[in-house]
């Protein structure tokens, strides 16, 4: 018997914060205390709703860090992969959400601190190379002006997935969940050990099974979404 | 500064005028303010002076040595320091920071004030007028005894001048000042507390995990004097409303008399709801702010005691591209719908047939079958005949066959051109008749006298 307020699993599914919780994680939203009904109720259905999201394939993720997310181990259901542009922006956030400076602001940042950023530690050749891959040298305005969107599409995916909010054209709040993306450097250790771990979990792939067609719709359907 | 532009005192008065051309007469005027650190320590020092010794006003001799007094506290060259002293008084003379009280012009030397403008920056500087909860509660309590007294006279007031001086007076003067202390010393708290963030910050910059216990020690403190500021708001705001509205109610019962104080009563009912709403949304703030910062201490600086989670972060990334990897994520795409049968008409565009209207001309040769014809239709109109019926059945049967209906049209054409409709025949219908050669023809009856003349 858990020690829950829910003795069974018709009590969560009959509770009123189930459909919309059932639905965000289904859509791959990462919930923390910040969407506090939700992330209750997931604390208190954890157990029942584990076994629940199992027979379909996902597995409920509680993580250290304070968030739930499903994560999906079969086929049955929907998954996708987050595109690069997604992850270096992830990672940004991640960096700026450690940094004691943005206490100040209430962990919030812009969107051309984000390119900055991103300029500064991946290199700005390297970056505009890997959101704007083109044959031939590009116009270096058009390929600047081809990362911004870059940044702001995979700005409005990672807030559809619950990893920031965005609170005006410009300024964006960042969430704990972003907290995932330290998972691969989380530990003491090595770091391509740490990733081998996760991608046996299923959590993460390398580069070449990432964005497939089916994944490139399903970053279409969430942008418009949004 | 230039001793051509104006200073804030010297501005013409602004009454009457809306913001708009406020700010644009202000601007217009070219008001400009240079306050130096040493003006700014001296006019501090000259207001604790006169403040604690119970003058009003300093002789220029006692400010040449308050300003000395701060040269030599703040440890500068002390070279020339007479000269320096002097400019900076003419400097804020100018500025009209301090001002000459005894109004002896050049007789003798004068006493100086500070202008309230002076005054201000003083008490902004050196003067740490922030609110709390004994402060705040002192200054409700006066501004209630002062609301009091006004409904207390306005009861008893018969005249306008007992109104003026008994009511709409102390409301437009004494309360208003008070409420404005409120809002002063919530400026005084409001600066507190963006120090507290910096300090905060700064704890948190400096050594992260051992500043956990003096963040959360002035997150508490902050937030617990915001709390009894917005209790005692609550609270007094609620009773000052009750005595305002009494007021309001006293003065329009005692008719057009009343109207001043009716007037000053909306007024500190409004700036009332200010302070109070002061109270609630800074609490509002601070507990965003608060939450937040526990949030950081929980999930960041007890995640990454030593600061190393950051580097190894920023170094990972360096190297994200030579071997990216992508995380995984469930997804469920809108399910798509199937689109409803489209029922309206298509209506197509009116428009002409298309055609070619460059038809090739075809050559016919001219065998003269139609002079003939011709020639023989005249001649049986020579016979008169009673119908047209009569001169078709005639020429019908040497017609050939795949010209037929085509003659038969000239020939009816050639017979209404000479000869004569008749007048019993127009308007009536027509019998239909067999002329022959599978055609049948309206008939025309045609009319011959004495006086029919064959047109040509």
């Amino acid at each position: 018997m858990f020690d829950s307020q829910f003795p069974s699993l018709l009590e969560v599914v009959d509770d009123a914060a189930f459909p919309e919780a059932d639905l965000a994680l289904r859509f791959g939203r990462h919930i923390d205390a910040d969407e506090a009904t939700m992330y209750e109720f997931l604390r208190e259905a954890q157990p029942h709703l584990e076994r629940f999201y199992q027979r379909y394939g996902y597995e409920l993720v509680h993580a250290q860090a304070g968030f739930f997310f499903l994560l999906p181990q079969a086929e049955k259901l929907g998954r996708r992969h987050l595109g690069l542009a997604e992850m270096l922006v992830g990672q940004v956030l991640a960096l700026t959400y450690l940094d004691p400076s943005t206490v100040d602001t209430g962990g919030a940042i812009t969107r051309s601190q984000v390119i900055e950023m991103l300029s500064h530690i991946v290199g700005e050749n390297r970056l505009m190379a890997a959101l704007h891959p083109r044959k031939r040298r590009a116009d270096e305005r058009v390929a600047q002006e081809a990362v911004r969107r870059e940044v702001d599409r995979a700005l409005r995916a990672l807030a559809a997935l619950g990893f920031c909010d965005l609170v005006d054209d410009e300024n964006v709040a960042i969430r704990a969940s972003v907290l995932r993306f330290v998972e691969p450097v989380q530990g003491i250790g090595d770091p391509r050990e740490a990733l081998q771990t996760l991608m046996a979990g299923g959590q993460a792939v390398q580069e070449g099974v990432a964005m497939s067609d089916e994944d490139e719709e399903a970053l279409d359907a969430s942008a418009e979404n949004d | 500064m230039s001793d051509a532009l104006p200073t804030p005192a010297t501005l013409p008065p602004a009454e009457g005028l809306d913001l708009g051309a406020l700010v644009a007469r202000i601007y217009r005027s070219g008001a400009i303010l240079q306050v130096q650190s040493l003006e700014i320590c001296f006019l501090v020092l000259v207001k604790k002076r006169t403040e604690s010794v119970g003058m009003a006003a300093l002789s220029e001799d006692e400010l040449v040595d308050t300003i000395l007094e701060v040269i030599h506290f703040v440890d500068e060259e002390t070279d020339g320091a007479r000269l320096r002293a002097t400019t900076a008084l003419r400097h804020l003379r100018e500025q009209s920071l301090l001002t000459r009280v005894d109004g002896a012009g050049m007789v003798k030397t004068g006493r100086y004030a500070l202008s309230r403008l002076g005054a201000a920056i003083a008490d902004f500087y050196g003067h740490d007028e922030s609110l709390d909860a004994e402060s705040l509660t002192v200054l409700t309590r006066s501004l209630r005894t002062q609301l009091e007294a006004a409904r207390e006279n306005a009861g008893s007031a018969r005249s306008a001048e007992a109104w003026r001086l008994g009511v709409s007076g102390p409301l437009a003067v004494t309360a208003r000042d008070l409420i404005a202390g409120i809002e002063r010393r919530q400026r005084g708290l409001d600066s507190a507390q963006e120090r507290i963030r910096e300090r905060i910050a700064s704890l948190l910059r400096d050594d992260w995990f051992r500043a956990i216990e003096a963040c959360e020690a002035l997150l508490d403190e902050t937030a617990n004097t915001l709390a009894e500021l917005n209790a005692v708001l609550l609270r007094e705001a609620s009773d000052l409303h009750g005595i305002l509205q009494d007021l309001d109610q006293i003065a329009r019962d005692a008719g057009p008399v009343g109207g001043a104080s009716i007037a000053a009563s909306a007024r500190l009912a409004d700036e009332l709801d200010r302070v109070s709403q002061w109270g609630a949304s800074r609490q509002r703030a601070w507990s965003d702010y608060y939450q937040y910062v526990q949030r950081f201490l929980r999930d960041v600086v007890r995640l990454d005691p030593g600061r190393a989670l950051s580097q190894r972060l920023r170094d990972h990334m360096r190297v994200f591209l030579d071997h990216p990897y992508h995380f995984t994520v469930a997804t469920s795409l809108p399910v798509p719908s199937l689109r409803p049968p489209d029922t309206s008409l298509q209506r197509p565009a009116v428009s002409r047939p298309v055609s070619d209207v460059d038809v090739p001309i075809a050559l016919v040769h001219d065998d003269g079958s139609a002079l003939d014809l011709e020639e023989r239709v005249k001649a049986l109109l020579a016979l008169r005949p009673e119908s047209l019926v009569k001169v078709l059945r005639a020429v019908v049967a040497s017609l050939p066959e795949e010209t037929r209906y085509r003659d038969v049209g000239r020939v009816t054409e050639q017979v209404a051109a000479l000869a004569r409709l008749s007048p019993d025949d127009r308007g009536l219908p027509r019998d239909w008749q067999d002329v022959g050669g599978d055609l049948e023809v309206e008939d025309l009856a045609l009319k011959w006298d004495s006086k029919t003349r064959r047109r040509k």
